[in-house]
């Protein structure tokens, strides 16, 4: 334990690639280690937002980064590491899911169905500057496509390029979907807080 | 420029917060414990399948006998020595 402790320490520095790169020259699971620790708390606020319980969101924590350790060879740095995990930590839930629900997860396939309503296009800063305690209760609310395309854009600080490809659509596509969940939240906010619209 | 407030990022430092420590050493024992696994089957593997392979009737000494290879240059200490009388 006090190895790894000052592995980490050492190590902290070091960038995810590098880290990588010695993991797979020297097979030393003390570099993992380092990985867990810089993205553990990460990947387990996307597991709680997605399954919404603590337990399940620890064993998907745990099966996730099992995951990503039989696959690290695979890791080709086309995108950053914490992209390539966060897209594997979303494909694990959305999959829990869909197993739990027996239903499909409604992606961004709804971008298609599209019609010809106006689009309003709600200020980012309706989101941003919501209390975290509402804005939890708010996603909570939200389909798991909406949910998810909201925690990549504003959590995650993904590209719109980057949320394309993990969704396999167009970007426009991908702004178009971002704008309807942020229609989507504004109208669970205001159902959910009707009687209490100022944030004390 | 002032850094814009993020309640996403004030979610997600909540839930890190809560994470359980001793899921790290769950993680990193999953990790010890293949990466064991890992070299155990590196080693051992490949004596498994030889042994298969004798037990099904083949062996690595199993290919012609050197002087019936076509095309083989015979060693230099196989070379008939003239000199001696043949016996």
């Amino acid at each position: 334990m006090t190895k790894v402790k000052t592995s980490a320490n050492v190590l902290s520095g070091v960038s995810d690639s590098e880290l990588i790169a010695r993991y797979l020259k020297e097979q030393n699971p003390d570099y993992f280690t380092v990985l867990y620790r810089r993205y553990g708390g990460k990947v387990f606020a996307k597991c709680i937002s997605m399954l919404g319980d603590e337990a399940l969101a620890h064993d998907a924590v745990q099966d996730i980064f099992v995951k990503v350790y039989l696959n690290l060879s695979r890791f080709n740095e086309k995108s950053s590491f914490s992209t390539w995990l966060y897209s594997i930590s979303y494909n694990f839930c959305i999959d829990l899911i869909r197993k739990k629900k027996k239903i499909p997860v409604l992606l961004a396939d709804d971008v298609s169905r599209i019609g010809d309503e106006a689009e309003i296009d709600i200020p980012d800063s309706v989101l941003l500057e919501m209390k975290h305690d509402r804005l939890e209760k708010v996603l909570a609310e939200l389909p798991e496509g909406d949910r998810i395309i909201l925690l990549m854009k504003y959590m995650d600080d993904m590209s719109i390029k980057d949320i394309a490809e993990f969704f396999q659509k167009t970007e426009s596509a991908i702004k178009m979907q971002i704008m309807r969940a942020k229609q989507k939240a504004q109208t669970v906010y205001d159902d959910l807080y009707a009687s209490d619209p100022i944030e004390s | 420029m002032a850094t814009r407030h993020n309640s996403f990022k004030d979610l997600e430092a909540k839930w890190e917060a809560s994470l359980p420590p001793e899921l790290e050493r769950r993680v990193s024992s999953h990790a010890a414990n293949m990466a064991v696994f890992g070299r155990v089957v590196e080693v051992f593997v490949p004596n498994a399948l030889e042994a298969v392979f004798h037990m099904i009737g083949g062996s690595d000494n199993d290919g012609p006998a050197p002087d019936l290879i076509p095309g083989r240059r015979p060693e230099p200490e196989e070379w008939p020595d003239w000199r001696k009388p043949p016996r």
